[in-house]
């Protein structure tokens, strides 16, 4: 199957056995994925109108989750940026703060099996679009 | 007063739970996510596995260390104290640690600087207890030193306050050093930034060595470079050493 059928994504994660997983498990599914473990580095190199969804960690050392989000939407206003989290805390937090925007269902929770990951990134991309 | 001090430990109760439940989640993520990958990348197997193997060993580390810290909080922190060489056993673990560095073929040297080995130095401690202190702080070293070299410098030295004599053990290293952003919180729980860390074992080795009446501090190299990490324990003088020192040989 051509990758760019079900679509390009862009995961940033500072685990890199998460990022690792990401990529194995969504290609596998035909997606085309793109990883980096270092927030800034994912910034610099990021490529407006490229990618169909990105999914972006919540607690990252050098920029969080949510500081990358406005960074990635100034570059590129369209972008479809999703959450991978395990802190309920952060989840929450932010959601009572100035994100409150941001729809519920772009929260992914940490941790999710292969199948529901593949599933809610293709509803995203799909929804979302 | 009372009141408002339960309320604060409440909060820091349920904030250390918040944070043990998310560092949990990371390593059971990797181990549930890789086992399914499994069938479906059999050429990348072994790979798969490694990282399933490590990321479980992590997880037990973080779930013995969150038990460590438990115990702490809850003033639980049980010593079995007895009389051991300390100089003996930091050479004992310093040769194990000399094995494990071999084995992973890395252009690294562990050297031990304790120069009278003829007369070891006796503390009285929870051997089992030092044992992690010095394991924690040779891994952490281990972990972020991928060429150079660790050393451990072991020396005597007076405690100024209690003029009492202490064995003074500093871990350094030729790594990457500390993110200066971690420094002022090091001995605090999860104060890791490594993904491979869980942020609990300098906050424990703390406790562990403040409980048997020394300290833990760390410090910069001469060269502003890697990490440095010292701590102290009372030693004990054996009658026969303090015989020695009173009558001193003519």
């Amino acid at each position: 199957m051509d990758k760019k059928e079900r679509g390009r994504i862009l995961a940033i994660d500072d685990e890199p056995d998460l990022t690792m997983l990401c990529k194995m498990a969504l290609e596998h599914y035909g997606f085309e994925v793109n990883t980096f473990n270092d927030p800034k580095e994912a910034l610099s190199n990021y490529k407006p109108g490229y990618y169909d969804l990105v999914i972006l960690d919540i607690k990252m050392p050098k920029m969080d989750g949510f500081e990358l989000y406005h960074e990635i939407k100034k570059k590129d206003a369209n972008a479809k940026v999703c959450f991978l989290t395990a802190s309920e805390l952060y989840y929450e937090e932010f959601r009572k703060k100035e994100y409150c925007a941001l729809d519920k269902g772009l929260f992914i929770r940490k941790p999710i099996d292969n199948d529901e990951l593949v599933s809610k990134v293709q509803k995203m991309i799909e929804k979302y679009s | 007063m009372l009141n408002e001090e339960l309320k604060r430990a409440d909060k820091m109760q349920k904030e250390f739970i918040n944070i043990a439940a998310h560092e949990l989640k990371t390593p059971t993520q990797a181990i549930l996510g890789f086992s399914g990958l499994l069938k479906h990348y059999p050429e990348r197997r072994d790979e798969v596995i490694e990282v399933i193997s490590r990321n479980a060993a992590r997880l037990q580390t973080l779930i013995t260390n969150i038990l460590d810290v438990t115990k702490i909080e809850g003033q639980n922190l049980k010593l079995n104290i007895e009389t051991f060489s300390i100089s003996d056993l930091i050479s004992a673990i310093v040769e194990d640690y000399k094995e494990r560095i071999k084995s992973k073929k890395t252009i690294l040297e562990l050297v031990y600087n304790y120069k009278d080995n003829n007369h070891p130095i006796l503390v009285e401690a929870d051997k089992e207890r030092i044992i992690q202190v010095i394991s924690n702080l040779l891994s952490n070293s281990l972990q972020f030193t991928k060429e150079g070299h660790i050393t451990i410098d072991v020396g005597l030295a007076i405690d100024d306050k209690k003029s009492k004599e202490i064995i003074v053990v500093t871990v350094s290293d030729t790594g990457s050093g500390m993110d200066p952003e971690i420094m002022p919180r090091l001995f605090t729980r999860f104060a890791s930034k490594s993904f491979q860390g869980t942020g609990l074992g300098l906050y424990i080795s703390k406790s562990i060595i403040e409980a048997h009446g020394g300290k833990i501090w760390s410090g910069k190299n001469q060269d502003g470079k890697g990490a440095r990490i010292s701590f102290t324990l009372p030693v004990k003088i054996n009658d026969q050493v303090r015989k020695e020192k009173e009558e001193p040989r003519s």
